[in-house]
């Protein structure tokens, strides 16, 4: 009894020590993080869940909509980020309509590496897609099959990934400054293309959103030789889209789940 | 540990005496002050949440902006309850009368400084726990949050102003003997130098001159993502936000981590304050009762000298005292202004009070035109004029309320004058209702001209306010008089007290009586209400009347009654 004091005021100490560590540790991490990273960690901020969804429009005339949820998940191999795809378009390929409907789910460690893949893409009146991805060592393997049918297969390098919508990849960031540049990793579930998305935080306006001035941020997306803008809130909001050649009477706009799908309830 | 438990004993055994000396007009005082709380938590929790709603109703902005907003309210938490604990703890750990008394007990120091630690800490933060709670409750109905988060968000708070509080006193015993070896003068210097950089600072931060009014949300947002100290991961404003928006999306894993940072920050102080309870505190608690303030002789002293010296001069310096103290009533009033002055934590948090109308009145420069034209200029003006006289009512329930209680055991030295005692409590509305109409008008006339008042409305408003001052003032004085506590002589528990509660919701009617009688032509006949204006104002002269009289009387009555 006689040293309960003393032992209580050492483990006060023990305990303040460790925690104010703990915070400069965390901190380090977040600093020593590489842009991609950091801007995902700004993104989910101390949410465990976030989600875009954007109507797609062609002239003025709803074409379809996507959707993408980010969900921060503390599983037992440690913190994974589930992302899941939905999104369902019509468009016009040689004078021909046809409607694509995707739908996957791609979970990535806690470096942004994939760890699994899964989605089915539809393509109206031509084929069903089933596109699964795991991991073999140091490699990401992709297998497209048709049906049962394996079409090919395709072993990636296992680096950061981040899943297209079939238009334009958009990442799911925070926390921008304008000349800021991400090089991440992309992989186009209608056209099989993976390749380098080449996203530029090129200016930072005042611009009326929801009626009310805002401070928007304007980024410029480079993604198989597709030009596209989009503005961006602070937070990561996405409120637009515009797209470049040859879609360059596409525009995406930011809206709640229930409208965005509404266009397909028919 | 025994004497401890004597304390705590002695504390529950006064409260079990005041609930057996209860008595039919204390439950109805009971049930009003039961009734006010009950109402301010439930205006808190629906003011908020519409807030929130009407926040996240931009929804490309608005959830992230709550996010921020929460943490704001944090990070104000944390400048205000450290400079209130800051103030109160100092009274009340070196200054309170009942430090000298338990001081006269075979109590070791620490112990009575944790005791007064203790009720610092509880005085300064649980009108803050008591408000920020619903804002909490309607942040997590806002986001849905689970069951389980209004319980994280409770004791995150809890913690929170556990941590401002011990922070506080901190430097509140780190600044004690800066305190004591400056002069009355120089410390209202240096904290009046001190409170304009602070105010440069937080106004500069964001743009203030720059605001044109329309674009409020954005400049919030600007702000809010500009301040730096708010975002900062060492900032225990931003352990308890997040922890507490952690919470509400149910991220249980971060909200841990961040409360128990804040737990770790706050447990140590204990070993801390420990180890000054029992190394200094005893011998500074010794030096502020010995250490005059201010060391140079005071400047009446010098001219005394001087003047007995040279008759002349003795004859001018009585010639100028006979001018400023005719009759009891100026030597009265002199008497309270002095204490007043000489109370430092009176003083600064009069100072603090001063500022607050300041702020009030500059949030009004940049006011949007649109409000001050059309149906919503009688809206803002009749929500600027009740605001107005809330915050009088705020400085007559907190500094003219205790002025009665604030005699003390020493009433019977002012009960010897050759006056009566409804004239000391007439002294004491004259001296409130003075101060208040200057701070009142001022701020008034002020507002109304950022708010471009027309003529009619702004002579309206002066004679409301010209009314409002009677009322509260009487309200005070009079309830002051009648529910007193001078076995009391921290001016802040008084003004806590059920006597004081009681005052504020009081006070709080009486000017919403006011307004809705001052509305209420407008209400009825629409923007040109005619003669029925007129009507109106001789309603309220008749309500202002009948109030006054009645508190005064009571207060009057009520001391006559006192034996001492």
């Amino acid at each position: 009894m006689r040293h309960v004091g003393t032992l209580l005021t050492l483990s006060t100490f023990l305990f303040w020590l460790t925690m104010n560590s703990l915070v400069y540790l965390r901190q380090l991490e977040v600093e020593s993080l590489d842009q991609y990273r950091a801007g995902v960690t700004s993104f989910l901020g101390t949410n465990l869940f976030r989600e875009r969804w954007l109507g797609i429009y062609k002239k003025n005339r709803k074409i379809g909509y996507s959707g993408a949820t980010f969900e921060k998940v503390f599983a037992a191999e440690g913190i994974e980020m589930h992302s899941v795809l939905e999104s369902k378009m019509d468009l016009e390929l040689l004078g021909r309509a046809f409607r694509v409907e995707l739908d996957g789910t791609l979970v990535l460690d806690a470096n942004m590496k994939p760890t699994n893949l899964q989605v089915d893409a539809l393509f109206e009146g031509t084929a069903r897609l089933t596109l699964s991805g795991h991991r073999e060592g140091e490699q990401f393997v992709l297998t497209v099959k048709q049906g049962a049918f394996p079409i090919f297969r395709l072993p990636l390098h296992l680096e950061e990934l981040c899943l297209g919508n079939g238009l334009v990849p958009s990442l799911p960031v925070a926390g921008f400054r304008v000349g800021d540049v991400y090089r991440v990793p992309c992989f186009d579930p209608i056209t099989l293309g993976r390749g380098i998305a080449t996203v530029t935080v090129v200016s930072k306006k005042t611009r009326e959103v929801d009626g009310l001035a805002a401070d928007v941020f304007c980024l410029e997306t480079s993604f198989q030789n597709v030009q596209s803008k989009s503005w961006v809130t602070g937070t990561g909001e996405l409120l637009k889209q515009e797209l470049g050649p040859p879609f360059e009477d596409v525009i995406l706009r930011r809206e709640t789940r229930e409208s965005a799908r509404r266009f397909f309830k028919r | 540990m025994t004497q401890l438990s004597s304390i705590l004993k002695m504390r529950l055994a006064t409260l079990r005496n005041q609930a057996h000396n209860l008595k039919k007009d204390s439950l109805a005082k009971i049930f009003v002050v039961v009734f006010g709380l009950t109402n301010v938590l439930g205006i808190g929790y629906w003011v908020s949440y519409e807030s929130f709603k009407f926040v996240e109703s931009f929804p490309a902005f608005g959830i992230a902006l709550n996010g921020k907003m929460v943490s704001l309210l944090f990070f104000a938490l944390l400048v205000l309850v450290i400079l209130s604990t800051i103030i109160v703890a100092y009274a009340t750990v070196f200054l309170a009368r009942e430090t000298e008394y338990l001081f006269q007990h075979p109590i070791p120091p620490r112990t009575i400084f944790f005791v007064k630690l203790g009720e610092a800490i509880a005085f300064s933060s649980w009108a803050t726990l008591f408000l920020c709670l619903p804002v909490l409750v309607a942040f997590g109905f806002i986001r849905k949050a689970p069951a389980t988060y209004y319980l994280e968000s409770a004791g995150i708070l809890a913690l929170f102003l556990l941590f401002s509080g011990l922070a506080g006193t901190s430097l509140a015993i780190l600044l004690a003997p800066a305190v004591r070896s400056f002069t009355p003068r120089k410390l209202l210097a240096l904290g009046g130098c001190l409170l304009l950089a602070l105010g440069w600072i937080f106004l500069r931060s964001f743009n203030f001159w720059d605001m044109d009014g329309e674009n409020n949300l954005l400049i919030l947002d600007r702000f809010t993502t500009e301040l730096t100290a708010m975002h900062s991961p060492y900032s225990p404003s931003y352990w308890a936000s997040a922890a507490v928006l952690a919470a509400a999306s149910g991220n249980h894993q971060e909200a841990l981590f961040h409360g128990s940072t804040l737990l770790a920050n706050t447990l140590i102080f204990v070993p801390l304050l420990s180890w000054y309870g029992i190394r200094h505190y005893g011998y500074q608690w010794i030096a502020s009762r010995g250490a005059p303030a201010g060391k140079t002789p005071a400047k009446g002293g010098k001219e005394t000298a001087a003047a007995k010296s040279n008759p002349a001069q003795e004859r001018a310096r009585l010639r100028r005292q006979r001018a400023i103290s005719r009759g009891p009533m100026a030597a009265l009033i002199s008497k309270d202004i002095l204490t007043f002055v000489r109370d430092p934590a009176q003083l600064s948090q009069s100072l603090l009070f001063v500022l607050l109308m300041v702020i009030y009145s500059l949030s009004l420069v940049r006011i949007p035109a649109y409000l001050t034209s059309g149906e919503l200029q009688l809206l803002i003006y009749f929500a600027n004029l009740g605001a107005v006289c809330m915050i009088l009512s705020s400085f007559t329930s907190r500094f003219l309320f205790p002025l009665m209680s604030l005699e003390g055991q020493s009433f019977w030295i002012v009960g010897l004058a050759p006056v009566s005692r409804s004239y000391l409590v007439r002294e004491k509305v004259l001296l409130g209702f003075g101060i208040s109409l200057i701070l009142g008008l001022l701020t008034i006339i002020i507002s109304n001209r950022l708010l471009h008042s027309p003529p009619e409305l702004f002579a309206g408003a002066v004679f409301t306010l010209l009314l409002a001052g009677i009322c509260l003032t009487s309200l005070a004085t009079g309830l002051g008089a009648a529910y007193p506590l001078f076995e009391e002589d921290n001016p802040a528990r008084i003004a806590v007290g059920l006597g004081g509660t009681l005052n504020f919701f009081a006070s709080a009617i009486a000017v919403a009586i006011l307004i809705v009688i001052e509305a209420a032509p407008y209400l009825l006949a629409g923007t040109k209400p005619g003669p029925w204006r007129h009507a109106s104002h001789l309603v309220s002269l008749a309500f202002t009347a009948f109030l006054s009289t009645l508190s005064l009387r009571l207060g009057s009555r009520a001391m006559a009654r006192r034996d001492f």
